[in-house]
């Protein structure tokens, strides 16, 4: 996928996590979590090539990403489903990985680092802050636009 | 049913395949994998649940994890029956090891439930509820996809790529939720919370069956009929709030799923039903009549554990059957103090450790390392209470 269009995923991330911090309720949150897969889904299919093997699991990494985004608007136990959310897209990337691995492809194993550690840190943190919630969610689309 | 089914085998003359498979016929392995699926998947769920604090009763929690067992014992019966069809890789190992971490989870609740009077213990065993919950879910998650990545290569590269293990995870998270609905449903009752997020998440699985088009043209129509278009009759009241309706819909699910397993194993969208025989029939059957056997043999002998309403989540009920007060929850802790963590950490510690080393002698990183160490942090982790009971009684013992 195109550097253009990769931006345009992040984004999309962050509009639909925006989104989802509107939604009150466990049915309106799944129905929009629905809407974000499909809408992923489909911006693949229309934007990205899918017979490249990496873009097998892009709309799911973006729901992961959108996830990680949506944990910083939880008011309780936001440190445990960050963390939850981050090992959502950690293992998303890892399976990715070794499944390009084993078809002899070159696989990103800097970006599946920079999120474990992402992850890592985010156990160590104390009460977050809203200039580490923002930083953390520059961490984030730092590692999906540059690794 | 089986033994129509098997009557039909005679006169259709499958019974051959039935008593003499030379490992041509891979309707074995469809079943196999399909039981292994379900092995995962009472557990898988119930984890999910601890983890993510929905407030369910002991029963079925326990349910679920039982059936994760019974089907493990069925997924071996089939091993032994047909060790032509069904070959085994390291990959068993690791299902083995979360056959062996679920029982510790089962068994830590079955003691728990029936220690309901001897406080100091069952406090010491809601401490290791969900730290082993947080165990569990993991590998279970490394295990499936493992098992998903290493079938992709080894029986039909179709299926290569990072999308297929997301798919059994999402699959026997399906079927876990099925599952639990119908082991309700036996129990006479029903749980609307879990039948809602059946619905929704079979809106889900459309999706990837929808992506699975997009990005292989390939299409199972008739696993998605039944799996996830029939299931949208959960919409309607009349079927979601009648037995037979639910009964009838976590059929169509499980059957679907089966179709899905079929589909992966035969590349062949409807060769269930082309090479549909009695002795097929027979097979299914008596996979399901041997856990239906299992299951409700052991449910009947531990039925007092079972016939008990205590609400799993200790930490949020204020019943006053031994369970933590609520207070707890709501405080905040700094990083690396939660009490789960701290019964956590040691274990998981040691756990990595020991995955490194099986990792470095055996160079198997990706199959075995990481069971492994879950392996070591359960074990580790369920001796904490009785180390904890052992030094209070000691330290009681010197005080007198």
């Amino acid at each position: 996928m195109s550097m253009f269009a990769n931006a345009v995923a992040c984004l999309l991330c962050l509009v639909f996590a925006a989104l989802l911090w509107k939604m009150k309720g466990m049915f309106r949150v799944t129905l929009m979590m629905f809407l974000v897969v499909m809408t992923s889904c489909l911006f693949c299919a229309f934007v990205g090539n899918l017979a490249i093997s990496s873009m097998e699991n892009y709309p799911f990494r973006m729901v992961a990403l959108t996830f990680c985004v949506f944990t910083t608007g939880l008011r309780e136990n936001r440190r445990r489903f960050m963390v939850l959310a981050q090992t959502f897209w950690l293992w998303l990337e890892l399976v990715g990985n070794v499944s390009l691995y084993q078809m002899g492809e070159d696989a990103p194993w800097i970006r599946l680092a920079a999120i474990a550690e992402i992850a890592l840190g985010c156990c160590f943190m104390a009460r977050i802050s809203r200039e580490i919630e923002f930083g953390l969610m520059v961490l984030w689309m730092a590692v999906w636009m540059f690794f | 049913m089986l033994l129509l089914s098997v009557g039909g085998s005679f006169w259709d003359g499958s019974i051959e395949l039935l008593l003499h498979n030379g490992g041509n016929w891979k309707f074995p392995k469809t079943l196999f994998i399909f039981w292994i699926g379900m092995s995962q998947a009472g557990v898988l769920l119930s984890a999910f649940l601890l983890i993510m604090k929905v407030k369910i009763h002991r029963r079925t929690s326990l349910l679920l994890e039982l059936s994760s067992l019974c089907s493990l014992g069925v997924a071996l019966f089939f091993v032994l029956l047909y060790p032509n069809s069904i070959q085994l890789n390291n990959g068993v190992f690791s299902i083995a090891i979360v056959g062996f971490i679920s029982l510790l989870f089962f068994v830590t609740h079955l003691v728990a439930a029936d220690s309901a009077e001897d406080i100091a213990l069952c406090k010491e065993l809601a401490k290791i509820r969900r730290p082993l919950a947080w165990i569990i879910l993991p590998t279970i998650f490394w295990v499936v996809s493992a098992f998903a990545l290493d079938f992709a290569r080894l029986e039909n590269a179709l299926w290569l790529g990072a999308f297929f293990p997301l798919d059994v995870v999402a699959c026997v998270f399906y079927m876990g939720l099925a599952n639990s609905i119908a082991l309700l449903s036996f129990e006479n009752y029903n749980n609307r919370l879990i039948g809602r997020f059946l619905m929704l998440c079979s809106w889900f699985m459309s999706l990837l069956f929808l992506w699975i088009i997009l990005l292989k043209g390939e299409r199972s129509l008739a696993s998605f009929v039944f799996a996830c278009a029939i299931p949208q009759l959960l919409l309607f009241e009349v079927v979601r709030e009648s037995l037979w309706g639910r009964l009838l819909v976590v059929a169509s699910i499980l059957f679907g799923v089966l179709l899905k397993c079929d589909f992966v194993v035969n590349h062949n969208d409807f060769h269930f039903f082309t090479n549909a025989s009695f002795g097929s029939a027979s097979l299914m059957f008596a996979g399901g009549a041997l856990f239906a056997v299992i299951f409700f043999g052991v449910r009947f002998l531990l039925s007092r554990f079972f016939e008990n309403d205590e609400i799993l989540m200790g930490e949020e009920s204020d019943s006053p059957d031994g369970e933590l007060p609520d207070v707890e929850e709501k405080k905040y802790y700094s990083p690396f103090s939660a009490p789960e963590f701290k019964v956590v950490r040691l274990p998981v510690l040691c756990g990595i450790l020991a995955a490194v080393v099986y990792g470095y002698f055996t160079s198997d990183w990706i199959v075995l390392s990481g069971p492994f160490g879950a392996y070591v942090s359960s074990l580790l982790v369920c001796l904490q209470p009785f180390v904890h009971l052992g030094f209070s009684k000691k330290r009681k013992e010197n005080r007198q």
